[in-house]
Parts: C-alpha cells; structure tokens; sequence
C-alpha cells in the first residue's frame, strides 16, 4: 500500500511547486459551495461571516484520524482558533486534490499512510496564503501596511491601535489576489511556535462514533429505496450463465433477480428478504478454466521454490556491491526460506453502497472509498455518462485496509447498475459472505534469504528474494501503468536498512489469477517477517545479542539507534534473562523507524502462541497527533498480531474456503495483549504511521518464539505445530 | 414464507408499532424501519458483536432477535443510551480517544453496559473476557481503559 518510488523525487518535486489559490471551488460532492460574496471561499477554506471556517479534508476517514489531523494542518499555519473549524470532506478532484506524494499518476487516494505526510507542506502553505490574503485585506480596510498586522486565532490584529478585525468580518469584504501570495516553507512557523501540531486535538469524528450518529454508506436511508445483495462467483472470474428462480419465487419481498456482468443480484423490499433468497439461489458459473484448480497451499509451496530457484533471475530493486561473489569468499553461510499466506481485509462494515439514477440519467452516490476519483470515473463508465453527471456523497468509512480503495469500485457499481434499471434508490449490502468468498486477498509469498559473513563474523553479504504477485496490477490498473508496472505492493519493506557491503533484493513476478489486493502493512509485513525473522536467524546462531547486532549495522543512523534504544529501554531488554522469551524487531518504512518487542507464552497442550505483551516505539518525524499515533500503533499492532496468529484464507479448486467470522477468526479482546508505546518527538517533516506502523510486530513474535523453544517459524500465519527451522 | 404481521415494540422507551415477517430479525427493522441506524451489521451470524443492543437489560445480538419476540422486553439501543451523548460509558469512550473507524463502537458500549450493570468494578481481565466483539482496528486497549474510567465514575 505504499507508493514508496523515488522518494528522493517526491520530495525535490513537492518544494518546487506553488500551490495556486484557486476560486472558486470546482468539482463535485459533499464540499461544493457556490461563490458567494460574503463568503471567503479557496478549494481548502471558506469562511461565512459569522466567522465560521470550514477545512476540506481531502483524505478519507476509515479510523486512521486524518479527517482531524489534516485539518489541523491547514489550521496551524492560517492561525484559525480550532473551536471555529468545521470539517468536510473535499469533493473528488484530482485536479486539486490529489495527494503531492502521488505525483506520478495524480489520483486521490488515501492509502500506504500518505496523507499526513504527503499534505503536510501543502496545507501549511495553503494555511499560511488563506491567512496572508485576510492579512492583505485588513490592511487595505485598517489603512495600514500589512507589516504593521499580526494574527490572533482567528483575528487580524493591529497592535499600535489596538484594532481586531474578525477573520469572518474580513470574510466579508476579502479581496481575492489576482496570483496566489509568494510564500514558502521558510516563511511558515517553527515547529517551537505551533499551537495545534502536535498537541493532541480530540478526533471531530469521534464523538458520532459513541452516540450512533456517525453516517456511514450503509446508514443512508433514501424514500423509496430497495435493498439488494449480490452473489458472485465462488472461483474467480467465472460469469453467471444461467439463474434458476424456482427456489426464491415464494419470496413475496423479493422484488428482481438483476444478471450483472460479474454477478447475480437480489433485489428486494427490505434487506433480510434479499439475504434469504442469496441462501437459496441457484446460480450456473462459467468455467474458468486453470484458476478452478487453484490450491492456496500448492501455491505457497510454488512461492517458495520460486524464491528459492537461483537459476532464475528477479526484479533488482536494491543491489550494492557483488552478492555472488561475496558467498564464493565468504566463511560463514546462512540461508532461509519463508513464506505467508492470503489474509482477508475483514473491515467490519461489509462493502455497500447506495446510488440513484436519476431521469435525466445523472447518478448520486453514497459510499465510503479510499480513492473518489477513481469511484467517479468508473461509476460513470458503468452507466456510460460523463463523470460530471455523477454526484458522490462521501462517508465515513467501517474500515477498508486496503480493500475499498480498488480502482473498479465494484461495490459501488452494482447498486449504480441496479438503480438504473429499477429506477429506484437502491442499497446494495454485500453479506458478509458475499464480501468475504469474493475478497481480494493479500497475495501469497514466498522468500528465500541467504547471508554471508567474513573471518571476522561481519556480515558481508545479503541476499533476498521474495516471489509474489502483484496486487496493484488488479487492484489499481490505471496506477499500475502510469508507474511503469512497477511492484509498488510486493516489494515495500523489501530493501534492507542495514549497512552490509554487498547487498541484493529481488522481486520474481508470479502470475497466480486470484483476485488479491493491498492489505494494511500488505508487501511489508511479509518482506520485514522475513528478513526481520532471518537477521535473528544469524543472531541467535552467532549468540549475538539480536539488538546489538542490528545497532552495529545501522552505525550511520542516529535516528535508527534512538528508536532501537528506547525499545530497549521500554521493554527493560538489558535486564532480561537470557531464556525470558522476547524477540525484536526493527523496520524502516518511507523514513518512518519502528522497533518493537514482544514477549510471548506458548500453551503446553495446544501449542498455541499467546502474546502476553508487545513493547513498540516509533519515529515518524513531527507527530501531528501523538495520541493518535499511539493510537494506530497499538491499532496496528491488534491487527498484525490477528494476522499472524488467526488468519488465513485457504483457497481449494478455486474457491475460497471460508465464509464468515465463525471460520475466519480475528483476533478479539482476550487474545490482546497489554501494549506500551512511545511516539518520538522528532521535528523532521511527518512520515507515513497508519498502513505500515504494525511490520515488526510478526518478526518481533517468530523470535521469541524461537527463543522459547529453539524453533524458527517460517510461515505466516504461525503454525506452530508443523514450524520448522527455515 | 410466512405473511407479515404487525408487532409492537418499545425501543429507548417509545412504543412502537411495525410491520415484518415474524422472523425478520430485529436489527433490520430498528435500521431501515426505526431509523436507529447505529445498530450495525457486520455478520448477521452472532460472531461480530456490532448489532449489540440490550434486550430487557440484558445484551443480545439484535441480528438473532426474531421481531416476533421483540414485545416481550424493552429493547435499548446506541441512541437511547442518553440525551446528549453524555452517558458516562459515551464520556469515557471520548476521553480515552476509543473509536477509529467506529462501526464496532455502538455494539461495543452496549456490551460494556451489560457488564457494568453486572459488574461495577470489573478487572482487565473480566473485561477482555466479557467483551467478546470484534473491533477490527484493534481499539481494544482503550475499551479496556474506558470501561475502568467509566466504572469509577459510575460509582462515584
């Protein structure tokens, strides 16, 4: 989930850009406002007389936080006082609201915890321009030079008289610059003098969220409105050829049974009538051919010998120095395999949408969605109008991880398709079996890791190989071109922070016809298990202490020692025993640091892992909203910790073998563990925490694990019963 | 399939007369019936906990709740668990920064009503054994933390 290419362009591109002031708002959606003369209206601020000022958010809020964190960004630099801030999401232009650090293909998303710190600078500078032009403005009606004005939240202020004009007085006879106001990052506030960055603002969705009167998609009520679920296929790809009613034709509420292209629709006039007749239904599937006889198992052993057949030659994404020839000279070799399997976002509200296709052929949209623009764009390929005809509403989101971010929005389609034949409101609902059986998984991998060291027990060399298929390429085709089928997905994580004179990583491409997806952490979870798991693997054969093994290969980090440090220090890792069963992990990410250690207890009987409690410190630079960082590590943390001990789609003759959470466990309250984390205060620019914060967790449990019991866990998730040393 | 019927219901104290199938599960006729949307569905197979609701003071998932049964009890949702959002649990729940994505978090306080009426100084542990339901975010630290808040101030 994290576009992690050319960071060092990202950035250089970003400071060399002039935000535009742009007026008045284009697009379309929940944000739109007609200009209005009273009314100080930018594409991120407006301000009504009465001194209310509303921040558009561009990211989408799916538990994360940025629906609070960007504004407060934005609110920082224009000096609003918070209590007058209103927040609403942006309408979907990518014109104007694309994230900066998706530069490459320019489209809205909210994804590979990018939204702080890709904003970041852009809502400074907007903030800092919006409340330069009231500035401008109050001058011209105090009769002053602008010199002579300074801000109090939410007021232009004149010392030497002692005269305050409210920002919504000013609001009302602002005037526009013709060219947005020359300012730049060196102008802006240091990060001594902030007011609202980094001192922890209460979340504004928050408290919807504890009285029911939060609105996700799955609330809107429109009159007349049917209810609909959807069948698909149970092997990917298959087309519905023949539909046999007879067992829902005694369903009074049952209102049509819709043909889609890719599915089967039931239409009815409340939604447990339409979730009876998806019991019953019978529907004839298209033969797919090879993809029926898929076997998830057979796969991941596929991935492994994959990875581990050096005959064949990867992707190069990182190579320093001569690997190859670093293990002909070496002294000491260590080598490994490892391997993980399909995970299923499980974001709790199923996906669902509602839309209504109105006579003139216009749609309006209710959904919650990681990338709007793309929603716009294939809503209105699906019904054949222009995208301007399609109005999206955009909601709060039960989770997403990953999954409601897909390019084809096929939860949103359906109900556009079905609302435009029945010419009704419609909600469409996915059952829990629906949207499980047709999820798009976390790929599988598989990984083979070799290492070398010299005479002097030096590491010389690291080789790693991970073989996977790529998510991006289903999941987001329009990105996947315009980065050059780059592995955005499978490889993040796959680049080694430590210092090692020959070094190689490898991406060998696998083509395997499952419908796969990003997933929270997704490329990096897998990638930092095992080489997070395998640098252990050294440790513990070398009888080094695994900390200062890693602290000795990151000498030209400070950064990178401070974090491991605090770990240390957090998790008392210098007053441990040697057989106390603790393991570390350490992960670099985008320029975000995290370590983390965790302490684990084995059931004698069942063999079952039980995490008694995880110590994590992380370092993403200024933390915008540091409790809410804690927040999504321990999040994050929760949800990696279910990954690796609970969850695992398997996949036979093509279909997928799970349905629901009685089959498909997550982790609950009881199997959490106690957590402590410590958020660094640095003063960097912010980097990414939400998708990627939980990496080192699963590293962090295989290693105690195997100083527990001297066995190294190869799989994810843990089998602990059939582990075996890689 | 049977034919529908009218049932009553009384639901945050109000009376309520609606018509379904009798065994159209209660959390579809609060949601698209009464417009008590923070009943949530998330499994419709008493797995996720998100429809949790009290039924005659005691928790129960509304997804298994057939309406025809629904007049023997009171039924207390999300929304009538107080006026202004100011019900003790709803206080903690904020102070202690609980929901992310928030879709769990209806079903979750009633949950945790259900053991505070039972229970008025629960441990860690009795909580994470009471609280059964799924938070996909993993927000279950702060439950923890709001529940013991929540306990305090209901005592106090």
């Amino acid at each position: 989930m994290t576009d992690s290419l050319n960071r060092r362009e990202f950035m250089f591109g970003t400071l060399g850009l002039t935000f535009g002031f742009t007026l008045p708002l284009a697009g379309c959606g929940r944000g739109s406002r007609g200009p209005d003369k009273s009314t100080f209206v930018t594409s991120w601020v407006n301000i009504d007389p009465a001194g209310s000022i509303v921040i558009l958010t561009p990211a989408a809020e799916m538990g994360q936080g940025s629906m609070t964190a960007l504004p407060i960004i934005c609110a920082e630099e224009l000096d609003a006082e918070w209590d007058d801030v209103r927040i609403e999401f942006s309408p979907a232009d990518d014109g104007l609201y694309a994230n900066p650090l998706s530069w490459i293909h320019a489209v809205m998303l909210t994804l590979g915890s990018a939204s702080v710190a890709g904003y970041f600078d852009q809502l400074r500078l907007y903030g800092a321009q919006a409340r330069r032009v009231l500035m401008e403005s109050a001058a011209e009606r105090l009769r002053v030079p602008l010199a002579e004005l300074s801000t109090e939240p939410s007021y232009v202020v004149h010392l030497a008289t002692a005269r305050r004009l409210s920002y919504g007085e000013i609001a009302s006879f602002t005037k526009y610059p013709t060219a947005s106001p020359q300012i730049t990052l060196d102008d802006l506030k240091h990060a001594s003098q902030f007011r609202l960055i980094g001192h922890d603002v209460p979340r504004r969705d928050i408290p919807g969220k504890v009285d029911g009167s939060a609105e996700f998609s799955i609330d809107t009520q429109l009159p007349e409105m049917l209810y609909a679920t959807v069948i698909r296929p149970p092997t990917q790809g298959a087309l519905p050829i023949e539909v046999d009613e007879t067992a829902v034709q005694d369903n009074p509420d049952l209102v049509d049974v819709v043909t889609l292209p890719d599915a089967v629709a039931l239409v009815a006039r409340n939604y447990p009538a339409a979730l009876v007749a998806e019991r019953t239904l019978n529907v004839r599937w298209s033969d797919i051919g090879a993809v029926a006889k898929f076997d998830s198992d057979q796969s991941v052993e596929d991935h492994i010998h994959i990875a581990q057949d050096l005959r064949a030659t990867g992707q190069v994404i990182q190579s320093t120095g001569n690997v190859d020839k670093a293990f002909e000279g070496s002294s000491k070799n260590f080598e490994a395999t490892f391997c993980s399997d399909m995970v299923y976002h499980a974001h709790l509200e199923p996906l669902n949408s509602v839309s209504w296709v109105k006579e003139d052929g216009s749609v309006e949209i209710w959904a919650g969605t990681q990338a709007p623009t793309h929603l716009v764009r294939s809503v209105a390929g699906a019904l054949g109008i222009e995208t301007d005809n399609v109005v999206l509403h955009r909601t709060l989101l039960g989770g997403a991880f990953g999954r409601r971010g897909a390019q084809d929005h096929d939860w949103v389609v359906d109900s556009a398709l079905l609302s435009k034949r029945l010419e009704r409101p419609i909600k469409v609902i996915w059952s829990r079996e629906a949207d499980l059986r047709y999820g798009r998984f976390k790929p599988i991998t598989g990984h083979y890791l070799r290492a070398a060291e010299d005479t002097s027990g030096r590491l010389t060399s690291w080789h790693h190989r991970v073989a996977s298929d790529e998510a991006l390429e289903q999941s987001d085709p329009y990105r996947y071109e315009k980065t050059n089928h780059w592995p955005v997905i499978a490889t993040v994580g796959l680049a080694t922070p430590y210092t090692i004179p020959n070094i190689k990583t490898e991406f060998l491409r696998t083509y395997t016809g499952m419908r796969i997806s990003p997933l929270r952490g997704v490329g990096a979870t897998a990638n930092t298990f095992a080489s997070e798991s395998f640098m252990d693997e050294i440790a513990q054969i070398n009888g080094v202490d695994p900390i200062e093994l890693r602290l000795g290969l990151l000498k030209g980090s400070s950064a990178a020692q401070d974090v491991i440090q605090a770990a240390a220090e957090l998790a008392g890792w210098h007053q441990r025993k040697s057989a106390d069963p603790l393991g570390f992990a350490y992960a670099e990410l985008d320029g975000t640091l995290f370590a983390t250690v965790a302490e684990i207890t084995v059931d004698s009987k069942s063999e079952d892992i039980q995490v008694t409690q995880v110590w994590a410190v992380v370092d993403a630079g200024i933390p915008v909203q540091p409790n809410n960082i804690a927040a999504q590590f321990e999040g994050a943390i929760i949800f990696a910790l279910s990954n690796i001990l609970k969850e695992r789609i398997t996949v036979k003759d093509g279909a997928v073998q799970q349905s629901n959470f009685h089959d498909y466990s997550v982790l609950r309250m009881q199997q959490a563990p106690r957590i402590q984390t410590r958020v660094i205060r640095n003063t960097r620019k912010p980097t990414g925490v939400g998708d990627t914060v939980g990496v080192s967790v699963a590293p962090a449990v295989a290693n105690a694990y195997r100083v527990l019991t001297g066995r190294r866990l190869s799989a994810l998730p843990f089998r602990t019963k059939a582990a075996t040393v890689g | 399939m049977t034919s529908p019927s009218k049932f009553q219901m009384t639901v945050n104290g109000q009376r309520h007369t609606v018509e379904a199938r009798p065994d159209t599960p209660v959390l579809w006729v609060l949601r698209d019936q009464l417009q008590l949307t923070g009943t949530k569905y998330g499994c419709g197979i008493a797995q996720c906990g998100a429809c949790t609701i009290l039924f005659g003071g005691q928790r129960m998932f509304a997804c298994q709740l057939p309406v025809s049964v629904a007049a023997r009890n009171e039924i207390l949702t999300i929304e009538g668990l107080s006026d202004s959002a100011d019900h003790p649990l709803q206080r903690a729940w904020i102070a202690e920064q609980v929901p992310q994505c928030g879709y769990c978090q209806s079903g979750m306080i009633m949950s945790a009503l259900d053991l505070l009426q039972k229970n008025d100084r629960p441990t860690a542990d009795e909580i994470a054994s009471h609280m059964n339901n799924i938070c996909r975010c993993g927000t279950y630290p702060r439950i923890v933390r709001a529940i013991q808040r929540a306990a305090e101030e209901m005592r106090a």
